[in-house]
């Protein structure tokens, strides 16, 4: 049928309106369902120096990162970064995450330097992987994990969104504030699972942050292989004064953490189909399939008005 | 909510501007790698710039709250200012003292060059922490004081060679601190058992925006740690009944701490006042020891017993609020700062007439304020948000003093004879010498309750 070859374009701008109406209720963004960052599976040890071939020559994942523009202050100037994002797991739980990014400048702390802002970088993850909590570092139903990296090299294992929900008593055994006071909280140190290796040289950070999968702190994320997990970048130029809300960040991806078990075809197949639809979303309005994206457009909002309609009537009431 | 606030009144005029103060605490809290140039306690000499450099002229650094639509505004939320920089402070040096033993001997005397603490190079000091002390730097630093707002030109040239006085300066551990209200991790709080602000190290990431929020600059960035510090009142020493280290070693004592009991809740609305009540509604925040329907209050909020019973002898209720003394430092930046100021009297330029009999420039036998030597509308600008009849009143009350003590002194008086002198100020014999007892002996400047550890307030849910 003719219509069939037309029936992913329907579904890219649903999704694409899911994304964008989602995105807009402050909800989640559904694109990162859709995007993928692979882990490659190594037998034996990673190496940890970025600088090392087996780095260099492993395909990255491109990720475009915007300045936050909803809280105070903000970063001012709209202006796009990429990240450059490679991952291995190995047979021994370890994930490692190599980060790359473009900064002229490096921005270290120097003796004196009381108007240096450090480089920082940091990748993002739900503590629980059920649903996709805000992007802008979480919520108090659904907080995430943050590893923040700084410059030259130090790795902090934080939680934001900081499970408001939690007694004082459950709070202090876990190691925090028996009253939560600030939307991000460093961890106690047996949560520290993050650790750093760095190298800044021609105007690139080539970053390898890893830490151990498993893990028996309540409030960071355990991993397992063949796993898919969500996860987010944030990166800051401390040339530009960047630190704290002064920030760029991306959207939600996937990162899939492979295998030994899982057959390298289906890998590949993984990535192609995240690469198609997110080239589709693109191209959808030049290819000419406005009528079906419009019926998409139509069909996304009634699932929407329905969607919002069955939680205020039905959820909500309950939850009071 | 009564709140106790732990606070502190500072006498100008006794100070001699030996900078004890500044060392002691440097060598108790800041004198280790990432705060060298940190000066938590800090003396300057005005008219002139302080430390750092014209700290007091926020449109350079964006520091303190305004007033936009009858809402109150970090000022760095409105605009983007300047992080202060090495420049704005200085670059801590020592010197290379090692050499005044090891040189070899020569025709010269061995010299000892300044190092860079940052560097270990030899550097070439360009500016200092107290650099223009004692009015060095003249017409470059002096007419560039803030102060001089609304007066004219030629006035400075005039009083610099007339008058001088100087400023120590602490954090205020202000009732409204815009330091804590612009940090995103709300790594700053204020303490509710005795109003002392500090930063938590373990949360803060070093973002800075409490550094130019303080309209005082008295938060410093540790380059070392990256992360801020500030003053902290000496809480360890405050909390076994003992005072802070700044207050303790000042050589000419006229440093005062204690408690006062105030509203909390009516605190925000205060900072909104129009400049000119600015002192005035403060004032009115801080409650009275002795009522017991305060006392009942504060006891309900968890204020220990001995906290108000610190409370009715604290020198800075009676300087501050009763006898209207005391002044804030820079009302109008909207932070409430708890730090008290009594005005400098200098000399007064006296005038008799050729019988020598006191001039028409004294009001009875009181001169006439306008007369004393330093302008009051400098000292306005700087401890009443421009209103001179603040400075007028205190200082007046001040001269009073002396003149009932002089009557009873030099002219042999008997007390309730000179009374008079007291009562035309609102002040009583009681309160004269109370007064005396404390500025001219310094005797009892220190009330300070022990800390109520188990009796510790808890801290409302924010967030
Ligand atoms: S003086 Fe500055 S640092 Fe101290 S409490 Fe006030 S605003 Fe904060
Ligand atoms: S109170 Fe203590 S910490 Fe603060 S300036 Fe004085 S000595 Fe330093
Ligand atoms: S120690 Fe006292 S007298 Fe000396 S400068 Fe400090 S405040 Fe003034």
């Amino acid at each position: 049928m003719k219509i069939s070859s037309k029936a992913p374009l329907a579904l890219t701008a649903l999704l694409a309106l899911l994304a964008l109406i989602l995105g807009v209720s402050g909800t989640a963004l559904v694109t990162a369902q859709v995007a993928g960052i692979e882990a490659v599976y190594v037998q034996g040890d990673i190496p940890l120096d970025p600088e090392s071939q087996f780095w260099q020559e492993l395909e990255k994942a491109e990720i475009p990162l915007v300045s936050q523009n909803i809280v105070y202050p903000l970063a001012g100037e709209g202006e796009t970064r990429k990240v450059r994002v490679a991952a291995a797991v190995n047979d021994q739980g370890l994930l490692a995450i190599y980060l790359e990014w473009d900064d002229p400048t490096k921005d270290v702390p120097v003796p004196g330097g009381i108007d240096v802002f450090p480089d920082q970088a940091a990748v993002q993850f739900p503590v629980s992987n059920e649903s996709l909590p805000y992007i802008c570092m979480g919520t108090t139903e659904q907080p995430v994990s943050i590893v923040l990296w700084r410059a030259p090299d130090m790795a902090e294992t934080l939680i934001a969104g900081s499970a408001y929900g939690m007694s004082p008593e459950q709070r202090e055994a876990l190691g925090l504030h028996s009253v939560p006071t600030s939307p991000i909280e460093l961890l106690p140190p047996e949560a520290q699972v993050w650790a750093s290796e760095a190298v800044w040289s021609d105007g690139v950070w080539k970053v390898v942050i890893y830490r151990p999968m498993g893990s028996t702190y309540e409030l960071v994320p355990s991993l397992t292989l063949g796993q898919e997990v969500s996860v987010a970048f944030a990166l800051w130029d401390g040339s530009k004064g960047e630190s704290g809300g002064k920030k760029s960040t991306s959207a939600w991806f996937t990162l899939k953490l492979a295998g030994p078990a899982a057959p390298p075809t289906e890998v590949t197949e993984t990535v192609t189909e995240t690469q198609t639809v997110f080239e589709t979303e693109t191209v959808t309005e030049t290819r000419g399939g406005v009528g079906l994206a419009l019926a998409g457009f139509i069909v996304g909002v009634l699932v929407y008005t329905l969607a919002v309609a069955a939680y205020v009537y039905l959820v909500k009431p309950r939850q009071q | 909510m009564v709140r106790a606030q732990i606070s502190m009144v500072m006498v100008l005029d006794k100070c001699i501007g030996c900078h004890t103060c500044s060392l002691t605490c440097k060598n108790v809290w800041t004198n280790r790698e990432g705060q060298e140039y940190a000066w938590w306690n800090n003396v300057e000499t005005r008219p002139g710039v302080g430390f750092p450099k014209v700290w007091e002229n926020q449109e350079k650094y964006g520091g303190g709250w305004t007033l936009q639509n009858g809402k109150l505004r970090l000022r760095i939320e409105t605009k983007k200012y300047k992080m202060p920089s090495k420049e704005d402070y200085y670059e801590p040096f020592t010197y290379e003292y090692d050499k005044l033993f090891s040189d070899q001997l020569m025709d010269q005397q061995p010299h000892a060059d300044p190092i860079s603490l940052y560097s270990d190079e030899k550097i070439e000091v360009q500016w200092g922490p107290n650099f223009d002390d004692d009015l060095a730097g003249g017409d470059l630093t002096i007419p560039a004081d803030p102060n001089w707002a609304g007066m004219e030109k030629a006035m400075y040239k005039e009083f610099k060679n007339v008058f001088m006085f100087y400023l120590p300066r602490i954090c205020n551990h202000c009732l409204n601190p815009s330091c804590l209200a612009a940090c995103p991790r709300k790594s700053i709080y204020k303490r509710p058992e005795d109003g002392i602000v500090l930063i938590d190290q373990t949360r803060c990431r070093g973002y800075r925006q409490c550094v130019q929020a303080c309209p005082y600059k008295k938060v410093y960035y540790n380059w070392k740690t990256g992360k801020s510090e500030k003053c902290i009142f000496c809480y360890p020493r405050i909390e076994t009944g003992q005072p802070p280290v700044c207050a303790l070693t000042c050589v000419g004592k006229i440093r005062y701490v204690g408690v006062v009991l105030y509203d909390e809740e009516r605190a925000l609305e205060v900072a909104k006042a129009p400049e000119s009540q600015l002192v005035a509604l403060q004032r009115d925040l801080i409650l009275d020891p002795f009522d017991p329907q305060v006392v009942r209050a504060a006891r309900e909020a968890g204020v220990p017993d001995n906290f108000i019973e610190a409370a009715r002898k604290s020198p800075i209720y009676y300087m501050f609020k009763k006898w209207e003394i005391a002044l804030p430092l820079h009302p109008e930046f909207r932070t409430l700062p708890m730090v008290f100021y009594v005005p400098p009297l200098n000399p007064v330029i006296t005038i008799l007439d050729k019988n020598g009999k006191l001039g028409a420039d004294y009001d009875s036998v009181i001169p006439t304020i306008d007369k004393l030597r330093i302008p009051i509308r400098y000292l306005a600008n700087m401890f009443a948000a421009g209103n001179e009849e603040e400075v007028r009143k205190a200082l007046k009350k001040l001269l009073a003093i002396r003149e009932f003590f002089r009557q009873i002194e030099v002219e042999g008086k008997s007390k309730s004879e000179a009374a008079w002198v007291l009562e035309e100020n609102g002040l009583t014999v009681q309160d004269a010498e109370m007064m005396f007892r404390w500025l001219a002996h310094s005797r009892d400047r220190y009330v300070i309750p022990t800390a109520k550890k188990e009796l510790r307030i808890r801290v409302p849910r924010r967030g």
